[in-house]
This record gives structure tokens, sequence and C-alpha cells, in this order.
């Protein structure tokens, strides 16, 4: 057990009105059904965005797409919110869970993908027209993107299947978390 | 479960297989008796009247079958992380694909990147199509898993119509943005918006909505 994780979940179990809110009945599936809405809207948006830049409609100019890009953040921001809810409701079937690392990681990962894509490229590809095809380090910032939402969204349903047991002090399950020792 | 969901939606081929299945010898796990038939969310046998035909109990004969057909057992029980949770993920990535675009291109019409020509959302046509038959594959292969927990659910039918009206307001759109006429997109764009998510909602509530998880066991 990490001291990290522990600290994590107590903290994550203080707010105790949010569980019962979380745990009552319906709110849950209706929870869920929004993070299913907030990742459509998400993947949807960022998906037009990364195909263009991989080379895909070409005849409109890259910089025409970016105004989808707001709509991805408000898909990002209805996910963030709806997902601390879960982990409010029940922490420790996502503090120790390796899939739920894994989708983090990758957040993480696809959230440099896009800082590096603004810090080095956005002033140069936003002023390319129509016709043409971005460099190869846009296609690339592209199709990393995909693969990591991607990523996101496989980790994510994976979750259900990785929950973490109760079992012994010392005694590892999953990939990248220990089991919840009591 | 009312009757009039199987009777409307059940294509009658399948109700052909199910008597065939009903004449050879069946070797499901769960051998229904000829004579009690089960009714209604649980699966106590009752006594079936002689001179009625028992829907339920038919219907059960054929969820027995596709329950024991090894696909539908890989499904269910194959530590596999390829059976049941990749296709569920499968699912999910085909429904960010389809429905995903379909999203895009529907803010595209409702006024958001004026200067994204329309037609250049037919580019990603052959990636929506990808997600639409990754959905309707996976979508096939997680019935085939639990069919009794779908189809005695009307949610599932709900779902599975809400899909036809999204496909079909996808086809209008796409037929007016060939013509090059841009008449009442606006509002097939707000009715795609509206039909994805109540899809989506449909589609998580199965889980919490099914009355029979399989054949000779309740949804808990």
């Amino acid at each position: 057990m990490i001291p990290f994780q522990v600290d994590l979940e107590a903290t994550l179990r203080s707010f105790r009105q949010v569980a019962a809110l979380m745990q009552s009945n319906w709110v849950w599936p209706v929870v869920e059904s929004t993070h299913f809405i907030g990742l459509t809207l998400l993947f949807g948006c960022i998906a037009a965005w990364d195909l263009r830049l991989l080379g895909m409609a070409k005849q409109v100019p890259i910089a025409a797409f970016h105004r989808l890009i707001p709509f991805a953040v408000v898909g990002f921001a209805i996910n963030a919110t709806s997902g601390t809810l879960f982990l409010m409701g029940y922490p420790d079937q996502y503090v120790y869970n390796p899939a739920f690392h894994l989708k983090m990681l990758c957040v993480l990962l696809a959230g440099a993908n896009v800082v590096l894509f603004y810090v080095t490229m956005f002033r140069r590809i936003n002023a390319l027209g129509s016709g043409v095809q971005g460099p190869m380090l846009a296609r690339v910032n592209g199709a990393v993107s995909l693969v990591l939402w991607v990523t996101v969204i496989v980790c994510g349903r994976m979750i259900t299947f990785y929950r973490p047991v109760l079992c012994r002090p010392g005694e590892a399950v999953g990939l990248l978390a220990n089991c919840i020792v009591r | 479960m009312p009757r009039w969901i199987y009777r409307r939606s059940v294509p009658r081929r399948i109700i052909i297989t199910t008597a065939i299945v009903n004449a050879a010898p069946v070797t499901a796990r769960l051998t229904l008796p000829d004579g009690p038939c089960y009714k209604g969310h649980d699966t106590r046998p009752i006594e079936k009247p002689e001179t009625l035909t028992c829907d339920e109990h038919m219907f059960d004969v054929m969820f027995a079958w596709l329950e024991t057909t090894a696909f539908s057992v890989w499904m269910r029980e194959s530590p596999s992380l390829l059976a049941f949770p990749g296709i569920l993920a499968a699912h999910t990535v085909g429904l960010g694909l389809l429905a995903g675009l379909h999203g895009a291109l529907a803010l595209r019409l409702l006024g958001v990147g004026r200067t994204i020509a329309p037609a250049a959302f037919t580019c990603f046509l052959p990636i929506m199509w990808l997600g639409l038959w990754m959905n309707v594959l996976s979508g096939i292969a997680l019935l085939l898993a639990y069919p009794t927990k779908a189809l005695t659910n009307p949610l599932f039918y709900l779902k599975l119509a809400l899909i036809a009206a999204a496909l079909v307001i996808l086809r209008a759109t796409l037929r007016r943005i060939a013509a090059d006429t841009l008449d009442a997109t606006r509002l097939l764009a707000a009715a795609s918006l509206m039909t994805w998510a109540a899809t989506i909602t449909a589609g998580r509530l199965l889980a919490y909505t099914c009355t029979r998880l399989m054949v000779d066991s309740i949804c808990s």
C-alpha cells in the first residue's frame, strides 16, 4: 500500500454527503449516463480535430476546426465533474484500481499532448490555409491524441473488471495497484 | 414483460427457429419442463393451462438455447480480456466514433465553426461507419452473452428504436448536405443530439433496469 493512496482514499471518503447522494437510488445511473454523454461530446470534437490534423477533410483550414475545441473542453468538464462524483461515491473502487490508474495516466498524457501542441505548433498550424496537410509533427500529435483518448475509454470500461478485492497484507493484485487491506 | 414487445419486435424468423429448437432435443443448461412455463419477473414455474400457448415459455426455450451456445458461454465465462470486457470497451469506442462525430457535425449545423463547409464532414463518414459496424457487431456479441437480460427489458427495444431514429436523422442530414440545401438541418441537428443522448442514457440504464439476468436467474 502506498501512503499516498491511503491518504487520497481518506480524503475522498471525507465527502460524506456526496457519497450518500451518489449511493442513493438512481443518482449513480444518471451520473453515469452524463459521463457517457460527456465522453461522446469530448471524443467526437477531439476526433474531428485530430482527423483533420491527420490530413482528412483537407479542403477546410485546420483553424476552422479549432472552433470545435471549446465543446471538447465542455465535454471534459462534464466528465471531470461526474468522474469526481464517482470517486467520492466509492473511493476504494478507484484509488486501488489498476485500470483507473492507467486511465488517469492516459488523461495526463493526452493533456501533455495538448500543451505540447499549443506551445510548439499552434501558431504555425493556425496560419495554414485550406488544402494543406499539416507538418509531420502535427500528424503525430493528432495520432497520439486519438490513441490516448481511445485508451482512456477502454481503461474506463475496464474499471469494473479490475475492482480491488479485499485481501491479506502484502498480497498484491493487479498490475499497478495493491489490494485493500482492512 | 408486456407481450406486445415480443410480438412486434421479434422477427418471424426467430419464432420459426424457436419452433425448430423446440422440436429438437434441447441440450440447455436449464432444461425447461414441458408442462409449466416461466412467467413474469421470476423463474418459478407456474402451471400452464392446457388450452393456451405460452409465449414466455417459447422464448425461454430460445433464451436457454442461446445461452448454451459456445459463443455465449465464451463471452460470459472466458477470462480473456478480449471476451466480454474487450467487446464492451469496443462498444463504447464505436459509440464515441459514430455519435461523437455525428455530434460534431450537429454542432457545425447549429452554427459552431461556420467556416467549416458541412460537406467536409462527409470525409469522416468512413470513420463513422466503422463506429457503426463496430457497435452492430459488438452489440450482437453482447446480446448473445446475455439474451434474456436484454430481450426481456422494454428499454432495450427503446434503445434500438432510438438508434434507428438517429440513423434516419443522419441520413436525412447527409442528403441535405449532398443536395447543398441546409433546410431544416438545424432542427435535424438538435434532434440528433437529443436522440444520441437518449440512446446513451437508455443503454446505460439497461444495466439497472433488467429483471432477468439469464433464463434461470434474476438481476440482483
